[in-house]
């Protein structure tokens, strides 16, 4: 080759980039518009339900709402309301009960006083509406309580507080559990201000299973702050170790774990268990603990 | 006509045989191209009679070994190349090296003896693609930059990941279970740019062949396909150069002699200009800034012939992307940066022991590192500064051979070790603020993968062929060791001489696995190897198929159906975030990274049918392809342990290539070329999960005074990818014009994008509309009609020289 055709080629390029490449980037500016060459998904609007049963607590909670559907005729803009004018009903096979709406609190609540729940017993909950909804749902109460637990502080000086719950497990079966956490603290100038501030699971999950640990000794850690100055003190940590059935793992679990998905990662489904409807019906036995 | 010539041949080859039929000799030697003398892979050389043959190994060696014949024909034939029949007289070993004359100037000849010779169901090997680099030059290609990997997801069985994406999905696998090897070397991210272009450039590949199924056992390591590319040796002759200059990238490609035909070297480069255009776009937008995006990638071999025994060859490619910015306010400076690249390096000594065994040693180096930087100075003393990075190095060993006894075995064994560095997690951050704010945390692993394989291509009837192979392979990491026979097994049988059917099972086993929450191809995706707890991943696959040549029209026509079963293939943990961990590195935890916790494993299916009818060379050449697929997973703890489809679960893919040469330019008489070409694809829209409706979830929170509350934000979802996205269809069309200057040919070539400006969903998300508040679902495309072009020049002398013909002789 000889230099005159590098030259005239080299005059080429300079042509070339100068026309072509502002037009290839204006090009590549991406666009948008609406769907409307596929069907969208739609439903009709499912019963909410929520509700944990325990023989350690003295109230039986519903709260039951509706979902709004995303597409569709379905949806409507208004917020979420609770569904006051449901028949709720739970039965242990045996005994069958109503549990009533309590409009101030907005939820259908009873007394475990009349409705006892026991260790080991598999209840049902049926919810059905005027408009002809009708949703279910069954749990069994883990047979055990969790006797004791022991907390291993982590001493720093400052407001962040780290703890390590520790219990046994209860072998040859599977066992799930919840660990919650809580630091109280007092606001000095009126004694009477207690502050609960919720302490956080270190793994982000607040269940746990005794998968490939069965027996062992378990551990949550987790840690947590409070409001820090002269005006607050700390006075002590609550700590709730929770027996909970697989209803409820699966359930927490996921609501731990839930993510809204985007264009590059999938979201994180919430689980259910309410046959035809959202929400979870599930049991635990529960230790509460207060240290000190 | 053809009869006749058999029957001579026949009653020929019956004589001989009669004459001396105890004795064997052998001819063997190299296939090289004339004028460059560079070696071409997988020439298939046929003996009329005995109506069998064999190919040039990757090196363009090829070894036969026959009963002593007064006369035996051998014909090279070859894509793109002129025929060339040679006559012998078989009574001693003979040493034959082939000069093939690329067939420019000879398609009327070429066509003829292409009409000869069937190729599709003449080999026992199922499930290959293998395309010319001549078509992938031809094809309209994004942007104007031909890309391989793109023309591969045109062909069967092969998807493509999203719109514009290089990626490729193999019978169901994933993007990770493709092993791409270039000159040997394994290539960890084979992407620029988010994955919108490959690394390689296809000015310095000699060979790209893809194998879908029925792997060889002389390939491992990878679940779903082996993508084997070769780089060009560089011509032994004369120095040639080649430039191309596009809308976003320049190329240029010198290659030739050191020594002549001794010697030579390839050095080939390509360079984005991207940052160029947009950094005054950026200063524009916000002074005191700049920034900016580029790649480069870099190929360069050499080889030196120390006569007909041995041979040496060294080659490499470093290629780099990087995104930076630098922001500037008075002493302050914030910049940062984020780029990625990869190295390879491959040492290989070919080693002739006689002319039936012939050897190949590789050392290889494969390094692929992410790397993000950023430095916050505020005036004269304060700094504070974060680096990351993570990657995986590879050093391997190699040794093949190929051992050809008689002309019914053909028998390859070998065996091979890598050792796999690691770095999950590396990170430095400095603050010479605070005594505290130094960190210096790494977290690496590493692995060591071995195996030995051996197989043999048994023609055990004149209509069966085999081949059988066994490759052991071996992973050792963290104390634990795992070992895997994989048993291979193809199968042909020629019903007619252009018709046979073909049948294969594959085992393979993969020990490193790619980590990514995106599956789009970012470079944060990362290597992590089997481990005590993760299982390497596993696939068995069975195929057949019917493979028919139709001389006449010289087409090749195939069908094939799979069914193939995967287990412990990873998945990402649902709502374990892998970003995240990186993004807010936890400083006052002291134990490393456990991206373990972020992964599970579950199983796969894939099934079905693939059609191809293509026509490899001609004045009108191309393809059609369509494909027939389900691919499902089904993970314990994904989608509650229900099945799900595949994201790139393709139910109907169709694609369209064809390559129309309305003038083949003539280098000799001046003349100037025309080449029109055309690509329509058409593929089932991406499965992916949008969500049914909004709710408030029940929470249970013990020590609060209610115990249980309702929180708004909640979203209920179809099942997993159980919604399609709209199909997505394009029609691609290129017009080349060659003319023949003084010193060499050049090409302008006018491309256009997407011609009829479909608008293909790339993801899709949910507004709501200001107006009535109803919620709409949008869709965002990425490339619209895009036209562009670009200009290729080819140094060579074009006057018109005396061809020495290369004659079919009768």
């Amino acid at each position: 080759m000889n230099s005159n055709t590098i030259k005239n080629m080299s005059g080429k390029f300079k042509l070339i980039t100068t026309l072509f490449l502002p037009l290839g980037i204006f090009l590549l500016a991406g666009c948008e518009k609406t769907v409307d060459n596929i069907k969208l998904p739609t439903t009709a609007p499912k019963l909410v339900v929520g509700c944990f049963i325990s023989p350690q607590d003295s109230w039986i909670t519903v709260t039951l709402t509706r979902s709004n559907p995303i597409f569709g005729p379905g949806h409507n803009n208004t917020n979420t309301l609770p569904v006051e004018d449901a028949s709720v009903i739970i039965s242990d096979g045996t005994n069958t009960a109503s549990i009533p709406f309590n409009s101030l609190s907005q939820q259908y609540e009873m007394q475990t006083s009349t409705f006892p729940i026991i260790s080991g017993q598999t209840y049902s909950l049926t919810v059905s509406t005027p408009t002809g909804e009708n949703v279910s749902a069954n749990c069994t109460v883990p047979a055990s309580i969790i006797s004791a637990l022991t907390v291993d502080f982590t001493d720093t000086a400052s407001n962040l507080k780290k703890t390590t719950v520790k219990w046994q497990d209860i072998p040859n079966e599977i066992n799930y559990y919840r660990v919650v956490g809580q630091i109280v603290s007092i606001y000095t100038p009126s004694p009477g201000d207690t502050i609960f501030n919720d302490m956080y699971s270190i793994s982000n999950a607040t269940a746990y299973n005794d998968h490939e640990k069965d027996g062992n000794e378990l551990y949550a850690k987790l840690e947590g702050s409070y409001y820090e100055g002269s005006e607050y003190s700390l006075v002590a940590y609550d700590f709730y170790l929770l027996h909970i059935d697989g209803e409820y793992y699966n359930y927490q679990n996921s609501l731990d774990h839930y993510t809204y998905g985007d264009p590059f990662s999938e979201p994180i489904p919430l689980y259910t268990n309410i046959r035809g409807g959202l929400g979870v019906f599930a049991a635990y036995q529960k230790l509460y603990v207060r240290l000190p | 006509m053809k009869k006749i010539i058999v029957f001579c041949f026949s009653a020929l080859f019956l004589s001989s045989f009669a004459q001396l039929p105890n004795q064997k000799f052998t001819i063997s030697g190299y296939v090289n191209e004339n004028g460059s003398k560079e070696l071409l892979v997988g020439v298939p050389i046929n003996i009329p009679e005995i109506k069998n043959g064999t190919t040039t190994n990757p090196f363009g060696f090829y070894s036969i070994t026959l009963p002593a014949m007064d006369s035996i024909t051998l014909i090279f034939s070859y894509i793109g190349y002129s025929p060339i029949v040679k006559r012998i007289k078989l009574d001693k070993d003979i040493s034959l090296n082939i000069d093939m004359e690329p067939s420019a100037k000879f398609m009327k000849e070429f066509e003829v003896v292409a009409e000869r010779i069937a190729k599709a169901s003449q080999t026992t090997q199922m499930s290959k693609i293998d395309i010319p680099i001549q078509q992938i030059k031809d094809i309209p290609a994004l942007l104007g930059e031909k890309d391989v990997l793109k023309i591969l997801q045109l062909m069967p069985g092969v998807q493509k990941g999203g719109e514009g994406s290089a990626g490729f999905y193999v019978r169901g696998g994933g993007a990770d279970q493709n092993l791409i090897i270039l000159d040997d070397a394994p290539v960890y991210n084979a992407f620029h740019l988010f994955g919108f272009f490959s690394l390689f450039n296809g000015d310095a590949l000699k060979s790209v062949e893809l194998i879908k199924g029925g792997f060889p056992a002389r390939y491992g390591g990878r679940l779903s396909s082996v993508l084997d590319m070769r780089m060009k040796e560089g011509n032994k002759e004369k120095i040639q150069v080649e430039c191309g200059i596009g809308i976003v990238a320049s190329r240029l490609t010198i290659e030739g002699p050191i020594l002549k035909n001794k010697s030579s070297f390839l050095i080939s480069g390509r360079r984005t200009y991207i940052d160029a255009l947009i950094a005054p776009i950026i200063a524009a937008a916000n002074s005191g800034s700049t920034g900016g995006y580029y790649f480069y990638d870099y190929n360069a071999k050499f080889n030196y012939d120390f006569g007909e025994k041995n041979r040496v060859y060294l080659s490499g490619y470093f290629g780099k992307d990087k995104f930076y910015f630098k922001n500037k306010f008075e002493e302050n400076v914030f910049s940062g940066s984020l780029g990625w690249g990869n190295a390879t390096a491959t040492a290989r000594w070919n080693h002739l022991f006689n002319s039936k065994l012939f050897s190949n040693t590789s050392a290889i180096l494969s390094d692929y590192k992410f790397l993000t930087k950023s430095e916050d100075k505020e005036g004269q003393n304060s700094l504070f500064s974060l680096k990351y990075y993570s990657g995986i190095r590879d050093y391997g060993l190699k040794y093949d051979m190929d051992y050809h006894p008689s002309i019914k075995h053909y028998i390859r064994g070998g065996l091979m070790s890598t050792y796999h560095h690691f770095t999950i997690q590396a990170l430095t951050q400095r603050d010479n603020n605070s005594s505290d704010g130094n960190i210096n945390k790494k977290t690496t692993t590493e692995g060591v993968e071995s195996a030995v394989y051996l197989e043999d291509d048994y023609k055990i009837l004149p209509k069966l062929k085999a081949n059988f192979g066994l490759r052991f392979s071996h992973f050792y990491t963290d104390g634990k060791n795992y070992f895997k026979p994989e048993p291979r097994i193809s199968a042909s049988y020629n019903i007619r001489e252009d018709l046979a059917v073909k049948a294969s099972y594959a085992d393979m086993n993969q020990y490193i696995h790619l980590i990514s929450n995106t599956g789009v191809g970012l470079p944060t995706d990362l290597w992590v190897p089997a481990t005590k707890n993760l299982s390497p991943q596993n696939s068995k696959q069975w195929a057949t198929g019917v493979a028919k040549d139709f001389l006449k029209q010289n087409l090749a026509v195939s069908i094939e159906g799979y069914y193939k079963l995967m287990d412990h293939v990873l998945g990402f943990k649902e709502g374990a975030s892998f970003l995240d961990v990186e993004s807010s590195p936890d400083q006052n935890e002291t134990q490393s990274f456990n991206w373990e916790k972020n992964v599970t494993s579950g199983k796969g299916g894939s099934y079905g049918a693939e059609f191809l009818i293509q026509r490899k060379s001609g004045k009108l050449s191309g393809w059609i392809g369509y494909t027939l697929s389900w691919t499902q997973f089904q993970f314990d703890s994904l989608n509650f342990g229900k099945k799900f489809y595949a994201k790139y679960d393709r139910r109907h893919d169709v694609s369209l290539v064809g390559i129309y040469k309305v003038r083949k330019e003539n280098t000799d008489t001046g003349e100037d070329g025309i080449t029109l070409s055309g690509t329509w694809v058409y593929g089932t829209g991406n499965a992916i999960t949008l969500p049914l409706s909004s709710f408030a979830a029940p929470t249970h929170s013990p020590g609060t005074n209610q115990n249980q509350w309702v929180y708004d934000g909640y979203s209920e979802y179809t099942d997993k990818n159980a919604f399609r996205m709209a199909p997505y269809h394009r029609l691609d069309f290129g017009i080349q014009f060659h003319k023949t200057k003084k010193h060499g040919v050049r090409t302008w070539e006018l491309s256009v994008y997407n011609v009829y400006n479909r608008k293909n969903p790339y993801f899709y998300y949910i507004t709501s509309t200001s107006t009535t508040g109803s919620n709409v679902l949008k869709q965002i495309s990425l490339f619209p009609f895009l036209p562009s072009v670009s200009y290729n020049f080819k140094f060579m002398k074009t006057k018109a020289k005396k061809i020495e013909k290369i004659g079919y002789e009768q």
